[in-house]
């Protein structure tokens, strides 16, 4: 009896020091990255690809620095006429208005709807439901429009980007025009919510890259852009 | 036969458990949205106006109630800048491309000394752009200490009360720094400005005051129909 309980006291002993090993281990977090068809049209392809790696590399610091977490990316564009996000005549930066563009903003998808041209949960519920992550932990959607959403209090412009809390869906906005600084934090931001953190819980006097804290911080290579209680809810082992 | 079902039915609840983790179904995404953007302070100014007319209009905030559009203006309460705070000093051959404005932030991005095509990217943007920062919401001495541990910020000799940290672009093999972002408290808000290395001469840390809106005039349009 006494062996019996030394032998699950053991047990118990290895297995919370397994946990403590991997909570302190490195992980590599695979992302499978997907420029729209606009994207595609606005920069060309392979400054699109090389630009989005750059901006990805400069997002990954925190992650490496704070959680031993490092980004593999792979690139892979969408077939020819699929995820057109931006049909209309418009140009990609312009935000638009029912007026403007004559149709109506639904943040849902269907593969044979006309739907609003630069909705962003369009995009977005479009790779959550049709394209898949395969064997990546990540798949993110790219585009470079000026995009838009119907949310409950209406229809709002200037969207960046598109997450759920502990998802492995995102999509984001990278326009070139407005520098490479913005970017970064818009994929800092999405990719955090994929590791747990949530919008509108940061703590009050404190910086934070889901509050737009480093929105204007020039140093990319910070190893702290979460508050305390999004910190908490950082989990490494979500994705 | 009832530990068969047993098995099934867990098999089954795990599936479930799986997908809805897997797609995050059944939930709404987070959505991130962008500063509002004006070209100048006059801009701005004309942006202040509508906003406060806007907010005032029984109209707009009915069509708003009813799902109608929700400018950026009012995601970011550009309504409530009657006054901001503007760099009293810019690097001499700096020009204006952009104010941005969230809830938290007015901040002026400028082009210096740049002849390419478009706005700098990446390694050029630290060497060719200027940045200030008036943070909207008022800091405090903890606060501000909170800022000086995260953004491993350094006391600047000679000058009290200002904190540095040098920018370097990641890629660059030797790690010298192309430019430095300062941090510092006036007014009981704390101001920051980013200054590539190049631009540093004659460097001032001074804000003004610019009144957008006068008082009066923000009480008339709220006072209108």
């Amino acid at each position: 009896m006494k062996k019996q309980k030394i032998k699950v006291l053991a047990i118990v002993l290895a297995v919370c020091m397994l946990c403590v090993s991997t909570a302190h281990a490195s992980t590599t977090v695979t992302i499978k990255v997907m420029p729209d068809c606009n994207y595609q049209e606005t920069y060309e392809t392979f400054t699109a690809e090389t630009n989005f790696r750059q901006a990805l590399a400069n997002a990954h610091y925190p992650f490496a620095y704070k959680w031993l977490i490092s980004f593999n990316a792979t690139f892979e564009l969408f077939p020819e006429g699929e995820a057109v996000t931006d049909l209309c005549t418009l140009p990609a930066g312009t935000a638009c208005t029912t007026a403007s563009c004559g149709s109506t903003c639904s943040n849902s998808y269907s593969a044979n709807a006309s739907n609003h041209h630069k909705n962003l949960y369009n995009f977005f519920y479009q790779i959550d439901d049709f394209w898949h992550r395969g064997t990546k932990d990540i798949l993110m959607g790219v585009t470079s429009v000026n995009a838009c959403s119907n949310s409950g209090s209406g229809h709002r412009t200037g969207i960046l980007g598109l997450a759920y809390v502990e998802g492995r869906y995102a999509v984001v906005v990278n326009n070139e025009t407005r520098g490479m600084m913005l970017n970064v934090r818009v994929i800092q931001h999405e990719l955090s919510h994929c590791f747990g953190c949530p919008d509108a819980e940061c703590t009050t006097g404190q910086n934070c890259i889901m509050s737009g804290g480093f929105d204007n911080n020039y140093n990319y290579m910070l190893a702290d852009i979460w508050c305390d209680n999004c910190e908490s809810a950082f989990d490494v082992n979500a994705v | 036969m009832k530990r068969m079902s047993f098995m099934l039915l867990a098999v089954v609840m795990l599936s479930l458990l799986l997908c809805a983790c897997g797609s995050g179904s059944g939930r709404e995404p987070s959505p991130n949205y962008a500063p509002a953007e004006f070209s100048s302070i006059e801009d701005l100014r004309e942006n202040v106006e509508g906003a406060i007319e806007e907010a005032a209009s029984e109209n707009a905030a009915a069509a708003n109630a009813a799902g109608g559009y929700v400018s950026q203006n009012d995601q970011h309460n550009v309504s409530e800048l009657a006054e901001i705070y503007c760099p009293a000093w810019i690097p001499e051959t700096a020009e204006l491309e952009v104010i941005r404005v969230k809830e938290s932030y007015v901040a002026f991005y400028y082009t210096v000394g740049w002849d390419g095509d478009g706005y700098p990217q990446g390694r050029d943007e630290l060497t060719s752009t200027f940045m200030f920062e008036w943070a909207r919401n008022e800091a405090t001495e903890s606060s501000f200490n909170s800022d000086i541990a995260q953004l491993g910020l350094q006391p600047l000799n000679g000058t009290a009360g200002v904190y540095y940290c040098d920018i370097a672009w990641p890629e660059d093999d030797s790690g010298s720094p192309l430019g430095r972002q300062y941090y510092w408290v006036e007014d009981g808000y704390r101001f920051s400005m980013y200054i590539p290395i190049e631009q540093e001469a004659g460097v001032q840390f001074k804000v003004y005051e610019e009144v957008l809106v006068s008082a009066s005039e923000g009480l008339s349009n709220q006072a209108g129909d």
